[in-house]
Order: C-alpha cells, then sequence, then structure tokens
C-alpha cells in the first residue's frame, strides 16, 4: 500500500513538473500597474483569489487600498491613504473588506460573535500580502503546514500554551484545528463553538461517546467539561482532574469512593519497598479500572447501572 | 479514497491546459521528496512520542500546488503521502461560480506499545485467557492504538448569487484498539483486568445547506445526516474471578443523528442594528438489544428479566437563539442575546429485575434559557468600558440531586489603547449560580446512611460563586520588537458543599517577547507559569451508630472527614528564531521546556483516634518534563531547487503514583487477582529524528 502510494505520488509530481513549464509559459504580459512600485506587494498575491482578479489598472488592488488615480499621477505628493495602519479602527477595517465579503455565508453571525464585540479585525488573522510573523514554538510535526493554533494563539496566548501539554488534542500535530470547534467568524453560542452545545460539538468526532445509552450518566450528559478540559490537560485523557480525585469530588456518599488514597496505596510504599497492600482502586486508572463505561453503558442491570461492563 | 483523490488530482491537472487555451492559468508549486530516521531505541513504550506523529523510518513525501486564472482557480496540498498521517487536499472552482474541495486527513492514535496481557485475542471481540496467570513473562505482547482517517468533500454552487447550495460529505473510519478495562466482580475488592477494546468504527455525514446571501439579507436552511456504525457493540472476556466464565463488557453502540437547522440574519436596520436568528431541531437515535442474561457468582448464569427486549435510544434536541447586535451611537456596541436549548430524552424506560435487583435508567432531560445583554462604551480614542449581565436558567428531569438551576454572570471591562505602543485590557467576570438541591431532607438521621445523601452536591451544579480575573499587555516599543504579558485569576467557591469539592482556583501568567529585523532574524520567546488547586472533603462512614453519617459529628474511629487539596504547577518556557543566515541559508529553529508537577495533600479532620491509619500524601501526581529542540535548514541551490536537513531532540520524563514500581498484577485470594497491560506505565523516551527532503519549485 505504502509503494503504490509512494508510486501515486510520484505520478502527480511527475505530471506536475511536465505542466508547469507549459503553464508557466503562458505569464500575462501586463502585470498591475501598482507593482511597478510595489512589486513584492503585488507578488504576494499573484496566486490568490485577490490577485488572479487583478488587471494592469490594479483594480483589485484599488478594491481595498482605495481609489489610485491621484497617487498614480504623482505618487510622492499624493500619498494612499494607510487603511490598515495602527490606529485604524477594527470596524474601519473591517469596512474595506466588507465591501466584497459581506455576502459571505461565513459572516452571518459576525456581528453577532466575540471578535467583533471585541473588536478583532479581519486584518488581525488575514494576512493578505503573506506578511512574515513571529515565528512559533512548537515541537517537531510531521507537518508542514501553517498552524492555525499559532493564528489563534496571536490573542489566545495561554490557549496556545495548553496545547502543549502531556495530553492534548492533536492540535500542534496539525489533525485538530481551532476552526474545527470554534467559529471565528461570530456564532450565536458561547465560546463561539459551531455546534449548539458543548456536548454536540464533543459528539461530532467522538461519535462513539453519542449513545443514547440505556444508563446515562446526567453530568456527562448535560456537559463533557465537567470532567474535561479540551485545550490541553497534565492529566491523560484531558482530563481536569485525574481519578480518583475528580470522581471523589461527586461522590461522596461512603462506601469505597469516599475512602483516602495516598501513598501507602501504591504500588511501592514511601520507602520504595513493595506494597503488600496495593490497592486496586487506586493504582492504574484509579476508578476507572472497574468503572470504565463511564459515558454512559448499555450493559444490562447493575453492570450498566454503574458502568462496570 | 486516496488513490480516488490522487486520480482526481491528476485528471485535474491535465485538465489545465484546455482552460489555459481560453484563459492564462498560472501555476507555482513544489514538490518535495525526502526520507526521516527515528531512533528511539531506550523507549519501554514509545506510545506518547508516536501518539498523533507516524515517526516510522521511510519516504517523506510533499506536494504543494497552486493555479489561477481570471476564472479558475486550483490548489492542491499533500504531505506524507503513503504514511499513517498522511493528508491531501485539492480545492478548485470557478470564481463566483462553483467551488469545491477534496480531502483525506490520516491519524494515527496510539496508546500503549510493548505491553504485556494474558488474553489471547487482544484488541478482538473476544479475549481469552485461563485464570490465574500470575507471571506476566508467559503474557502476550501488546500494542495498543489505532489508525483514524477522515475522507472529505464539498461542493458550492454560487452560479446563481445570492442564492447559493451547497453539499458537504465526509466519512470517518477509525481501526485498531483502545484502553479499556473492567471489573471482575461487582466491587473492586474482586479484582479489575486492563482490556483492549476493538475499535472498527464508521462514520457517515452529509449536510446540505441552500441558503440567500446579500449585503442587508444572509438566510439558510440546512440538513445533516450522521450514522455512526461500530462492527464492535460488545466484546467478550475470560473473567478469572467469575470461574473463568465468559463475561462481556458493552462498547458504544450504532447511532444516527439528523439535525435540521435554519438561520436568518437581518443587516442594516435601525440604530444600526444586525438581528440574527437561528433554529435547529435534531434527534439521535440508538437502538439497543438488552442482554437477558449475565455472568454471575462462580461462573453462574445470571437472568436480567429487562421489561422490554430492545432499548431504544431517542434524544431530541430544540434550540432557538437570537442576538440583537447594535451600534446606536458611533461611540457605543451593544448586544442583546438569547438562547433556548432544550433536550428531551424520549428514550425506553428500561427496568431489569429478578435476583440481581432492581436497577432502572432515568432519561435526562433539560431546558436552559440563557439570556443577557452587553456594551461597550468608547470613552475616548484611547479608552473603552464593557459592561454585561447574563442569565442562566436550566430545569433538568431525570437527575436526581439537582432540578433547576440559576447561573447569574457578570463582567466589567476597560481596554486602554491611549499611547500607540501599549494596549491594555482587564476583565473581571463574576458567576453566582443558585441550585434547587432536592437531597437536603434524605435519612431518617445521623445513623442512616441516606443521610449523607444530604450532602451529595455535585460541584457541576451545586451553588457557586466564580470571581475571574483577566489582564493583557500588549506592548510594542518598537515596530519589530513586542512584549505580551497575559494574567488569569479564577476562582470557585461551592458555597454551600460540605462534602465533595469545596473551591477550585487557577491562575496562570504568561510572558513573551518578540524582536525581529527586516530581511534579519526574527525571535520569539516565552515563558508560562500556572498553578491549579482543588479543594475537596470527604467522609469515611461505617455502621449505624448516631453521627456515622454527620459530618459535623465528632470524629470516631469508623467514622471521620478527611480533606484533600490536588495541586498542579505547570511550568513552560520556549523560543523560535528563523534566521535567514545568507541570501541561500535560512535556519529554523524552536525549543520547548515543559514541566508538569502535581501533588495530593491529605489530611485527617482533627480529633480522629490514633487507630485510623493516616494518609500519606502524594508527590508524584503526572509529574512530567517534555524536552523538545528542533532545528532545520533550508539551502537554496538555485531558483528552483532546495535541500532541507532537520535535527529534533524529544525527551520526555514521566513519574506517577499510581504507576510508580508497577508490576502487571495484583495477587489475591480468592482468585480476585488482578491484571494490567501497562497503559502508562513507562512512557517516557528519548527521541532523535532526522530528516532531509530536496524540494523542487516551479
Amino acid at each position: 500500500m505504502r509503494f503504490q502510494s509512494c508510486l501515486a505520488t510520484a505520478a502527480v509530481a511527475l505530471a506536475a513538473a511536465l505542466l508547469a513549464p507549459h503553464a508557466m509559459a503562458q505569464r500575462p504580459a501586463e502585470t498591475p500597474v501598482c507593482a511597478n512600485c510595489h512589486e513584492q506587494s503585488h507578488k504576494s498575491i499573484e496566486l490568490t483569489h485577490h490577485g488572479a482578479k487583478n488587471d494592469a489598472a490594479g483594480s483589485m488592488c484599488q478594491s481595498c487600498h482605495g481609489d489610485a488615480s491621484a497617487h498614480l499621477k504623482d505618487p510622492s505628493a499624493n500619498k494612499m491613504p494607510k487603511k490598515f495602519a495602527k490606529g485604524v479602527s477594527a470596524a474601519e477595517k473591517d469596512a474595506t473588506c466588507m465591501t466584497c465579503h459581506s455576502g459571505s455565508r461565513h459572516l452571518a453571525f459576525w456581528e453577532s460573535g466575540k471578535h467583533a464585540k471585541n473588536e478583532v479585525s479581519c486584518s488581525n488573522c488575514h494576512n493578505i500580502h503573506g506578511k512574515e510573523g513571529k515565528p512559533a514554538v512548537a515541537p517537531f510535526t510531521t507537518t508542514s503546514r501553517a498552524l492555525e493554533a499559532d493564528t489563534c494563539g496571536t490573542c489566545h496566548k495561554q490557549v496556545r500554551n495548553a496545547t502543549l501539554k502531556t495530553s492534548h488534542h492533536p492540535i500542534i500535530e496539525g489533525k485538530v484545528t481551532c476552526s474545527d470547534c470554534h467559529n471565528p467568524h461570530g456564532a450565536l453560542t458561547p465560546a463561539m463553538l459551531k455546534h449548539e452545545t458543548v456536548n454536540q460539538q464533543c459528539f461530532s468526532c467522538h461519535a462513539d461517546k453519542r449513545g443514547p445509552f440505556v444508563f446515562g450518566h446526567p453530568p456527562v450528559e448535560e456537559n463533557c467539561l465537567t470532567c474535561h478540559t479540551p485545550h490541553g490537560s497534565a492529566h491523560a485523557k484531558l482530563l481536569n482532574e485525574k481519578a480518583p480525585n475528580l470522581c471523589q469530588d461527586c461522590h461522596v456518599t461512603g462506601r469505597h469512593p469516599t475512602a483516602f488514597y495516598g501513598s501507602l496505596q501504591g504500588w511501592n510504599l514511601p520507602s520504595g519497598a513493595t506494597n503488600p497492600a496495593v490497592s486496586t482502586r487506586f493504582i492504574a486508572r484509579g476508578c476507572l479500572n472497574c468503572h470504565n463505561s463511564i459515558h454512559g453503558s448499555n450493559a444490562p442491570a447493575n453492570r450498566g447501572r454503574f458502568f462496570i461492563r | 479514497m486516496g488513490k480516488k483523490i490522487l486520480a482526481l488530482l491528476i485528471a485535474h491537472l491535465f485538465a489545465i491546459p484546455a482552460w489555459a487555451q481560453s484563459d492564462v492559468f498560472r501555476v507555482q508549486g513544489s514538490v518535495s521528496v525526502g526520507g526521516i530516521a527515528v531512533d528511539d531505541g531506550d523507549a519501554a513504550n514509545g506510545a506518547k512520542l508516536h501518539e498523533y506523529r507516524d515517526l516510522s523510518n521511510g519516504l517523506l513525501t510533499g506536494i504543494d500546488l497552486r493555479g489561477r486564472s481570471s476564472r479558475y482557480w486550483l490548489d492542491f496540498f499533500g504531505e506524507n503521502l503513503g504514511r499513517d498521517d498522511t493528508y491531501a487536499s485539492l480545492r478548485g472552482g470557478m470564481y463566483d461560480v462553483f467551488k469545491y474541495r477534496f480531502s483525506s486527513d490520516s491519524l494515527r492514535h496510539n496508546f500503549l506499545f510493548n505491553g504485556r496481557t494474558p488474553y489471547a485475542g487482544a484488541g478482538g471481540p473476544a479475549q481469552t485467557a485461563t485464570f490465574p496467570q500470575l507471571d506476566p513473562n508467559t503474557w502476550n505482547s501488546l500494542d495498543v492504538g489505532y489508525k483514524r482517517r477522515n475522507d472529505a468533500g464539498y461542493f458550492e454552487l454560487q452560479a446563481l448569487s445570492p442564492w447559493y447550495f451547497r453539499a458537504d460529505a465526509n466519512q470517518v473510519t477509525s481501526s485498531g484498539s483502545k484502553i479499556g478495562s473492567s471489573s471482575q466482580g461487582l466491587s473492586p475488592g474482586n479484582g479489575f483486568v486492563d482490556l483492549a477494546f476493538p475499535v472498527e468504527y464508521r462514520t457517515r455525514n452529509a449536510t446540505f445547506e441552500t441558503g440567500y446571501n446579500s449585503k442587508t439579507v444572509h438566510a439558510a436552511l440546512s440538513w445533516m445526516t450522521s450514522k455512526f456504525e461500530n462492527e464492535n457493540e460488545s466484546v467478550t472476556w475470560t473473567n478469572g474471578f467469575l470461574a473463568n466464565g465468559i463475561d462481556r463488557s458493552f462498547l458504544g453502540a450504532g447511532n444516527e443523528y439528523s439535525r435540521l437547522a435554519g438561520n436568518v440574519t437581518f443587516r442594516r436596520l435601525p440604530l444600526g442594528s444586525t438581528l440574527a436568528l437561528r433554529f435547529t431541531r435534531d434527534e439521535l437515535e440508538s437502538d439497543v438489544g438488552l442482554a437477558t442474561t449475565v455472568l454471575n457468582t462462580a461462573g453462574a448464569i445470571a437472568q436480567t428479566n429487562p421489561n422490554v427486549s430492545t432499548f431504544q435510544g431517542r434524544i431530541e434536541n430544540r434550540t432557538f437563539s437570537a442576538a440583537l447586535a447594535s451600534a446606536p451611537m458611533r461611540s457605543l456596541d451593544t448586544r442583546l442575546y438569547y438562547n433556548r436549548n432544550e433536550r428531551n430524552d424520549k428514550s425506553t424506560h428500561v427496568e431489569f429485575s429478578g435476583a440481581l435487583g432492581t436497577f432502572d435508567n432515568e432519561p435526562f432531560s433539560y431546558k436552559k434559557d440563557r439570556y443577557g445583554f452587553d456594551a461597550f462604551y468608547r470613552i475616548n480614542r484611547g479608552n473603552r468600558l464593557g459592561a454585561g449581565f447574563e442569565i442562566l436558567d436550566t430545569k433538568r428531569e431525570g437527575r436526581f440531586d439537582f432540578d433547576d438551576s440559576e447561573d447569574q454572570r457578570w463582567f466589567v471591562e476597560w481596554k486602554n489603547t491611549s499611547m500607540d505602543e501599549l494596549a491594555a485590557r482587564l476583565k473581571y467576570t463574576r458567576l453566582e449560580r443558585d441550585s434547587n438541591f432536592l437531597l437536603a431532607g434524605s435519612g431518617t438521621g445521623t445513623g442512616d446512611v441516606n443521610y449523607m445523601n444530604r450532602y451529595l452536591t455535585a460541584f457541576d451544579v451545586s451553588n457557586l460563586e466564580q470571581d475571574q480575573l483577566k489582564v493583557t499587555l500588549d506592548y510594542s516599543p518598537l515596530p519589530l520588537f513586542d512584549v505580551s504579558f497575559e494574567g488569569i485569576l479564577k476562582r470557585n467557591k461551592f458555597k454551600d458543599n460540605t462534602l465533595g469539592r469545596l473551591k477550585d482556583d487557577r491562575r496562570e501568567i504568561y510572558v513573551s517577547a518578540s524582536y525581529g529585523e527586516p530581511g534579519g532574524p526574527r525571535l520569539t520567546v516565552f515563558g508560562d507559569a500556572e498553578l491549579i488547586k482543588y479543594d475537596s472533603r470527604h467522609r469515611v462512614a461505617t455502621g449505624t451508630a448516631v453521627g456515622a453519617y454527620d459530618p459535623f459529628a465528632p470524629p470516631t474511629g469508623t467514622a471521620y472527614n478527611w480533606e484533600g487539596q490536588v495541586k498542579d504547577r505547570n511550568w513552560a518556557a520556549g523560543l523560535a528564531l528563523h534566521w535567514p543566515l545568507m541570501e541561500r541559508l535560512t535556519l529554523k529553529a524552536s525549543a520547548i521546556y515543559y514541566k508538569t508537577d502535581g501533588s495530593v495533600d491529605l489530611a485527617l479532620q482533627e480529633g480522629v483516634p490514633a487507630s485510623v491509619v493516616r494518609p500519606v500524601p502524594l508527590d508524584l501526581w503526572d509529574d512530567s518534563r517534555r524536552t523538545s529542540l528542533t532545528i532545520r535548514a533550508d539551502y537554496a541551490l538555485g531558483k528552483s531547487w532546495m535541500v532541507t536537513g532537520g535535527y529534533a531532540y524529544e525527551k520526555f520524563e514521566y513519574r506517577d503514583a499510581q504507576t510508580d514500581g508497577y508490576r502487571y498484577t495484583v495477587p489475591a485470594a480468592n482468585r480476585a487477582d488482578s491484571y494490567v497491560n501497562g497503559y502508562f506505565a513507562n512512557p517516557q523516551y528519548t527521541a532523535h529524528i532526522v530528516y532531509a527532503l530536496v524540494t523542487y519549485r516551479f
């Protein structure tokens, strides 16, 4: 399978290489007049949606930067207004983009979302001219794609940092993006989630947890975030706390859940000697050793009721 | 599917000249080929290193194509082709007429390498063994993990603007195994076993949406369907405690989900307003045949006597949201919003009866109404004030401890941008929750075990006071030099809880700085420190003595309180550097140090008799250190060719009280032995990663 895929890759590469000179040979004779001075800006958008629709008059340049007719006559005397400079309000910056994009389906809830309320402008996230950003701190990944989390992390710094924790969604690995869960262009939901509730958001990937189960666990059914923290945790499975601590925070009514579990319950005693009385309720995954089906169970009778099968 | 995408790509590429005849179609891109070698030889269990990445030695590939004409566009990106973390995406379209995308994204999720299990068939639907088996050296080796692939596509028709139509579809397949376990009897005193549950999932989703877009109105109607299939809705395994009988655990059953959604947004209303409305109506179904027998004591079979043969799981959700965002004055922004969320669990009420006892399920439903108002007023160019108030009213059915809750939240915020180089934001949020507790009168007296239910105040809904303070500062004294600070303090106080979680506290500060020279080196450094604390109180109680179940009673040798404080201390520091050393050579490097240090302090209440063994605190509570360094050099051989060489070093150290001294078995009397498989026993690793690529640009 791997050999076949590599062969297919090679075929694609060959096809691309063969086609490239043919396509490149047909570069347009004309470039936007703006490129005479602003060559780098032109090149940065040449093969983007913006650039592809440009023309000799630089109509696409002017649609964002404004009427350049006076500027073209005397560039030094008639400077173009700096519409995206520091100090220009987010609303003014956004108005430029909205000239064309206000009809986008993605922006249906822009005005209602938190980003608009917090004066985040389009250009805070969208780098139209490919300006070099700050280098991102990240471990080795097998992807060369830019991580969306690095863009969002420009403002949401602690969230970006949480993705580096021991337990995390594969965000820094490039397999989960912020926009898989959140709609940065606005939503009517808290935290601008793409789905209506936290649980529906989680279930969109974790379909095996959807149920409905014969025996449900109400806190689980109401909010996954009671136990889990989605951006990263020091504890496995993105748990807020480890078991048994997490479980004990609710299950207080006697018997084994309310016993204390400390260093005398582990595999070894604090001295390092083998513990002859290991607690099976504490070692390994704690409560989950037995109550494995904690998200809900279809097992019958007490097996399901106590989430042990 | 991957092959299909590649075939489609090739077909698409050969179509380019045809387009080009009528329009100039410019293509740029690159093709990379190379290899990767990874040495993690000392890792006893390298699953953490390979958790989400395919780091096997072998070929690396990458393709990046971009084509544009004034009418058509096409992007293709592919990397790690043929590997377990393949990513390929083909997007294209005709401007303002249609667009499409096909993609395939693979992922591996590894949990355990080089584990051990007494079971044959681990990871499959039938796992067998003969117990006791207390010598792990005779066990089978075990790897636990699965591969996941998401094949997706969409097509959007824009030619009929302002009307549009869009169809999305994807299929997610997962194949392999995941971590599982089970008690052997009904109590942990009967031992437990680690199992590897099979993962053979397929989820198919499709969404169809049609809508109308203009500068003043957006309206859309969509229908989504999702079907989850699990090849193994249960797994059987040998239960050593129950006389080597065949026991059965139940996994997530197949289900079907469908959702109808509609939304409409009206813009340019009076007072600079935008009104957005949205509704959804969805249904989740799962039918499960109920097991009529279970493995019971001494290997006997017991009847479960369900009142129905099939559980028909049915949950319906209805939501409605509305938001009115206005700008009645140039310096004032307001928002008035409402969310209604109704969950109706119409699943079969099931009752099991007989020798095992009577057990019935409690379908869980709720209605939530959330409404609020916020406003932001710009006093002058440099100062902006904001404030808001929100109420969340929740009514629950099927939850025995709490039914109604009301959350009141308000915030105030100040944002200052008086100085061009400095932006500061300060936000304080207060939340108060009042819930109706249903068990306040439980138990006949303090010697009745049910009396403790009076303190069963689960923290997720119990009365709460929450304070949160957040500060952010961004300082840019020079065009290419900036410093940022972010601090957060969040405290939850469960004001009426006597037992369980009493309060928790999180505080974190993050500092970063970056510096760059045009065309020169750019550097980012950051540091982060976080402290999280959870305080709780618990009661050990047995017998029927007066006061046994009253946490306010004086302690005895069999009934007393104890308190715990969990602390998580996390530190991180890192830097990243991009440095064009010379015209042809660019260096990129990143280094991170991340440390987690957890502990649990335990203390008995004062006055507990000396006969009670004192708890000993836990110092190793998910303690880890991860050090990673990655360095890469790109050298341009000319306009078209580039060579890349890279090296990465990763070291992960881990210690935890739940795995320190790990021994695979816990022998016990009466065949109540426990058997574990090594999950998270030895996740530490040291890895050296070397890779090289040759890239051709065109």
